[in-house]
């Protein structure tokens, strides 16, 4: 967080009513000057943080329908301020539609001291809590210290009837009787979300740990308490971990399911069990995979499609044998008795339909059984286990391939205490932003699903339960807010739990999810209609790299609010009108991009070529990069209504032409029989072929050290080179600076036999610290003594 | 199942109501009717600083605060209590509601019982039957022994738990009291759930200074169970009351090495026991300390007898803890054959050496020991444990103890 926000310049809140005289500041007698800003909702303001650069007050949002999207408006008295409270109205279109102010909520934001940080983030304290407004008054909460920032948080459920359009009006705050208007606007995006997720999820409610939990917070043990929490994330697109009811009461396992199941927001939830020795308690799972099927078949849906196992006895098992040959015994076992049970249910349920005895025997065989730990090679084979490692370890390419490779169907991850920021995480002392960018982060690796180890570990770090729930931020040691993303209601007189402004953040996340996954199906659909390809990673990766590197968050909360802008413009466009970009590529100093575009619809844009498919055409885009930032800029139109897209392609970028290349290669001394010549790389004509000879070390490499290396500043964010090898090989990449002859390494990885596109991350070095770039030295790492590179056009781009 | 009865019975204090104090002063009365050493630790006037403290244990039920003032002792507010615990989840368990007396929200802490000579709290219940109530007392390691009381349907009963100070120093930190516990029984699933409402729980106080309890450790003797004070310093433990034995004296000569001996009740495994159950008992750090524990060298032994008057053989564990809690010597594997007496020795070399992280079956004691914290902790405690996790055959145990001692090298 930092201290000075760079949003826009200082400006003072409205003229307030200094006169009146029911202030706050009783020792001086004058009334407290209090202005008023705001913050977006992906921001964390601090409460004892002096923001000198802050944003207009105003309520300031955009959302689709059936989106929930919040907003800050902030208070700095500069004496105390004994009462506020916030009046909303009706907002208005030009045209006179209206959204209805009971479509938002008005949180009171409560804070928590950071004492201990997580990382590298300051001391002081955080905003956290949400309490419902109404229960800051009744407790006597909406008082502000002199020169502390006291946010209210306003979150709008647009209906999905809402027409779209820009609707204002203004809102009243009422500051120690003192009435302060405050513009509000909130903008409904021509596109209607969906209420079915599609990001699986497993987010532990903990109803008894260690005697805390829900049963200490709210001291209710009844399941009916547990049900409101479950409840509550559910309308927050989370699942949690467990359906109500004790793993023993199959019953009520039953009559949940058949409620979840049939629910869209519900995506998952875990399968109950009982420990039996060192396995599983048999008899029980196969009474619940009978019932499950039974009530399966009578009610006619799937009750297996949503759930997994997780079974907490090898929970993070890899550095503990005990733990992995239990592994190994119960993921055996359910596999085999799936397997079992789907033979034998044959005879069951002889007199079922048959096909759905298929589809749910089917289902029930391809279980995701959770395996939560990163892939080390120790599991047995055949097992069916998906695993689940954190965060980081889907940082590198090399990384995902492992997953993509070992998990059938679906990948998943988590977090828990690690990794702390860069990778994003929902630590309190982290951006708010940096847990809504993880579904973003999902979406790209097709990670399906998110697990939480718990929402409600309210413990201190001695394990004790907590006294002051609102009071601790470290629960457990050194991680902030780690797993606990709500609070217990009932010190508030709430009949459940109250949320978080990270909770928040995390179903923003979702919704963004949900908008990214629909764009994806409508480009897939385009692209069967007209009959070619579509590649929407290749499109949307113009917004991911401004959000996130890897799995390591790249961004602030401004250029998030613009890539959702731009998401925003593409779903709206392609919803409305049929026109999707089916792909992109940047090649060299250029981006493509092809659109298609339905009969009926218009497409403008810059330099286009087209082409006559089924159901209408494709129109190629070109634009050059050899502006400090290009655009893609397009007009999608039909029926009338017109979309205005425009997509931030990326900044300049600078070729450097193969002769350059290979006039200024240096070989490595002693490699006498090396050979440096033009080639072909891909698609590319012109390239530079080097031939390297090691008999010593499984290293050959060769330097490239142009003179200044024009083209390439500080503003270089990634090298972009196609590489050719005729082996499987590992290249490494290492630089050198004109302040630091300290080789770096700035990229690492294997490549495959055949063409690879590498982008080498610049970003991550400290270039302040390096100085400009004085080398490049590329190693072939082969454990053969000859190895050969092939290697195109070494691209700038910024 | 009933525990030891090894604190003399609650005096039965006919208090006046004091007045309502907000839990947020917690100052003694002054009204002239209530003693003036008197302190109201809570009242249940706020939610936050009386109510957020308390935890539920074993799945307690349902705390809720109630302003209906036919229910109230004093003042407005009293807490409603619904104790129902979980049949699925912990069938056993009795609901068991903790207060601390460390009270952060208040910033108050009254877990000082140097001078407290009793705790009174009332309790009206509303129940159209009669509910048990246990109540004792915890601190770090252990808990106090339990007094049974009947809360009779319709009425208010006031609960008064009297204080041992002189044997509280010996089982705990008297100075560091952690929670008062109020422990009811199981309801069967489908059950009448008791409805009780808790208000004023206090402290009586004494300026007078308590009398220590004299022990005697002649002889390198620990507890041979001759002397009354013996038998008071056992505190049991398995975490989850259901389990605790039954301590009480044998006279029986059968049963004894000489003399008396220590005769402990196991209840026996009925397929309801979670996991990780070990029940038993412990000898508290005083009784270590005022032993000698500490100036014991390497050769010197712990040791004691025991014998096994059950039908099938037994296996003991023995555990030692430092002043934070921590095991840092446990010895799983100690196998006592059925109608003998067997020994138990341990050099404090062996002690000293820790445990080991993971001790393999068939192992003897000390092999292959790999410190896990032990060298220079203090002992605190030593536990004394029967594991329920290892015991597949129904029926209750019995085992008698004798001659906690201490061996000089030969």
């Amino acid at each position: 967080m930092k201290a000075v926000r760079k949003i826009s310049a200082l400006v003072l809140c409205m003229a307030l009513c200094f006169g009146i005289a029911a202030c706050g500041d009783k020792a001086s007698g004058k009334p407290a000057e209090v202005e008023v800003w705001s913050a977006l909702n992906s921001e964390k303001i601090m409460r004892d943080v002096t923001y000198t650069d802050r944003a207009p007050a105003a309520f300031k949002v955009q959302a689709y329908r059936n989106e929930t999207e919040g907003g800050q408006i902030l208070m700095t008295p500069n004496g105390r301020v004994n009462s506020y409270s916030i009046a909303l109205a009706d907002l208005k279109t030009p045209d006179g539609k209206t959204l209805s102010k009971d479509t938002m909520t008005v949180y009171n934001q409560k804070y928590v001291e950071v004492v201990n940080p997580t990382k590298s983030f300051p001391t002081g304290w955080y905003p956290d809590a949400l309490l419902p407004m109404e229960k800051a008054v009744e407790y006597g909460e909406n008082k502000i210290e002199a020169n502390e920032n006291q946010a209210i948080y306003i979150s709008v459920d647009v209906p999905k009837t809402q027409a779209a359009g820009v609707y204002t009006g203004t809102f009243t705050l009422t500051v120690d009787g003192r009435n302060i208007a405050v513009p509000a606007s909130v903008e409904v995006w021509d596109y209607t979300l969906d209420d079915e997720n599609h990001l699986r999820s497993v987010f532990s409610i903990h109803r008894y740990w260690g005697e805390s939990g829900i049963i200490s917070g709210e001291l209710d043990s009844t399941w009916d308490m547990y049900q409101k929490y479950y409840d509550y994330l559910v309308d927050y697109r989370i699942s949690p971990r467990y359906l109500t009811g004790s793993a023993g009461d199959i019953d009520t396992f039953i009559e949940k399911a058949i409620v979840a199941t049939k629910d869209p927001r519900v995506t998952t939830y875990v399968l109950p069990y009982q420990a039996q020795g060192s396995g599983l308690n048999m008899t029980h799972y196969k009474t619940l995979m009978t019932r499950m099927m039974e009530a399966s078949l009578t009610e006619g849906i799937n009750l297996f499609k949503k759930g997994v196992t997780y079974f907490s006895m090898f929970d993070e098992a890899n550095n503990n044998p005990g733990k992995i040959a239990l592994a190994n015994k119960i993921l055996k076992d359910v596999k085999e008795a799936n397997a079992a049970y789907a033979v034998e249910f044959r005879d069951t349920f002889a007199l079922a339909d048959q096909t759905k005895l298929a589809e749910y025997t089917q289902s029930m065989i391809d279980v995701v059984q959770l395996y939560v730990d990163e892939y080390e090679k120790k599991l047995n084979e055949g097992l069916g286990e998906t695993y689940c490692p954190t965060i980081d370890h889907y940082n590198s390419a090399d990384e995902r391939a492992i997953y993509e490779g070992i998990n059938e169907g679906e990948r998943w991850w988590y977090t828990c205490l690690v990794p702390v920021n860069p990778f994003p995480s929902y630590h309190i002392d982290d951006n708010l932003y940096s847990s809504r960018i993880m579904s973003w982060m999902q979406y790209k690796y097709d990670i399906t699903g998110n697990l939480y180890w718990s929402t409600t570990y309210w413990m201190d770090t001695s394990e004790q339960p907590l006294q002051d729930y609102y009071g601790v931020a470290e629960h457990y040691p050194n991680a902030n807010g780690d797993g606990y993303l709500l609070y217990p209601g009932k010190v508030y007189g709430i009949d459940g739990p109250v949320g978080s402004i990270r909770l928040h953040s995390i179903r923003d996340g979702m919704e963004d999810y949900e908008v990214l996954y629909a764009l994806g199906n409508m480009t897939a659909a385009a692209a069967e209609t007209a009959g070619t390809t579509a590649d929407v990673q290749s499109v949307l990766t113009c917004l991911y790299d401004k959000l996130f590197s890897g799995t390591t968050v790249s961004t602030d909360h401004q250029t998030l609010l613009g890539m959702r802008q731009t998401l925003a413009a593409l779903v709206t466009a392609a919803e409305n009108t049929g026109i999707v970009l089916l792909d992109g590529k940047s090649v060299d100093d250029k981006a493509t991009f092809r659109a298609f575009v339905p009969d009926g619809a218009t497409f403008t844009a810059q330099k286009t070529t087209e082409q006559t498919v089924n159901g209408g055409k494709i129109v190629t885009v070109t634009v050059p990069l050899s502006s400090a930032r290009n655009t893609l800029q397009f007009t999608a139109a039909k029926g009338g209504k017109t979309y205005e897209v425009g997509v931030d392609v990326g900044g300049k970028r600078t070729v450097v032409s193969a002769e350059t290349f290979r006039g200024n290669i240096t070989l490595r001394a002693g490699d006498t029989s090396a050979v440096v010549s033009a080639a072909t790389a891909g698609t590319r004509n012109d390239a530079v072929r080097v031939q390297m000879h090691n008999e010593t070390s499984a290293n050959k490499s060769f330097t490239y050290t142009p003179a200044g290396f024009s083209g390439f500043n500080l503003n270089t964010l990634k090298l972009l080179l196609t590489v050719v090898t005729e082996t499987d090989i590992e290249l490494r990449i290492n630089v050198t600076g004109s302040k630091d002859p300290t080789a770096q390494s700035a990229y690492t990885g294997k490549l495959t036999a055949g063409v690879n596109e590498i982008e080498v991350d610049l970003f991550t070095l400290n270039w302040d610290v390096i100085g400009n770039l004085q080398s490049m030295r590329i190693v072939v790492v082969t454990d053969d003594a000859d190895a050969t590179v092939t290697i195109g056009d070494i691209v700038y781009a910024e | 199942m009933k525990r030891t009865k090894i604190f003399a019975a609650a005096l039965a204090l006919a208090l006046a109501a004091a007045p309502m104090l907000g839990c947020g002063d917690g100052k003694d009365s002054t009204d002239g009717q209530t003693p003036s050493n008197t302190i109201m630790v809570n009242d249940f006037e706020r939610f936050d600083t009386c109510f957020s403290p308390m935890r539920a244990a074993n799945y307690f039920g349902v705390v809720t605060m109630n302003k209906d003032t036919k229910y109230v002792k004093s003042g407005a507010a009293s807490a409603r209590l619904r104790p129902m615990g979980d049949w699925y989840e912990a069938p056993n368990a009795k609901p068991t509601l903790r207060i601390p007396f460390d009270m952060k929200l208040k910033g108050e802490n009254y877990g000082d019982f140097s001078s407290v000579v009793m705790l009174t709290a009332d309790v009206f219940n509303a129940s159209d039957f009669d509910v048990d109530c246990r109540v004792y007392l915890s601190y770090t390691g252990g808990y106090t022994a339990t007094k049974e009381v009947s809360l009779k349907t319709g009425a208010w009963t006031r609960v008064a738990y009297s204080i041992d100070r002189a044997l509280l120093d010996i089982t705990g930190d008297i100075t560091k009291i952690t929670d008062l516990n109020l422990e009811f029984p199981v309801v069967e699933k489908g059950g009448e759930i008791p409805d009780l409402y808790l208000d004023d729980i206090k402290l009586i106080t004494s300026k007078d200074p308590f009398k220590p309890i004299e022990m005697n450790f002649a002889d390198n003797k620990i507890l041979a169970f001759e002397e009354n004070w013996e038998m008071l310093v056992l505190p049991t433990t398995s975490g989850n009351g259901y389990f605790d034995p039954t301590l009480s004296l044998n006279t029986n000569p059968k049963y004894a090495q000489s003399g008396n001996s220590l005769k402990v009740d196991f209840v026996g495994q009925d397929g309801t026991a979670p996991q990780w159950v070990y029940a038993g008992f412990y000898l508290p750090r005083a009784v270590l300390k005022k032993s000698g524990f500490d100036a014991k060298v390497g050769t010197d032994a712990f040791a004691f007898d025991v014998y096994n008057a059950s039908a099938n053989r037994q296996r003991l564990m023995i555990a030692m803890t430092n002043d934070a809690g921590r095991v840092f010597f446990k010895y799983i594997y100690i196998y006592l054959p059925v109608g003998e007496w067997s020994t138990v020795r341990f050099t404090f070399t062996e002690l000293n050496r820790g445990w080991p992280d993971s001790i393999k079956e068939g192992q003897q004691k000390g092999d292959g020991a790999t410190a896990a914290g032990g060298g220079t902790d203090k002992i605190a405690s030593v536990y004394v444990h029967w594991d329920y996790s290892n015991a597949d055959e129904a029926g209750d145990r019995t085992l008698y103890f004798d001659n906690f001692r201490y061996e000089a090298e030969d």
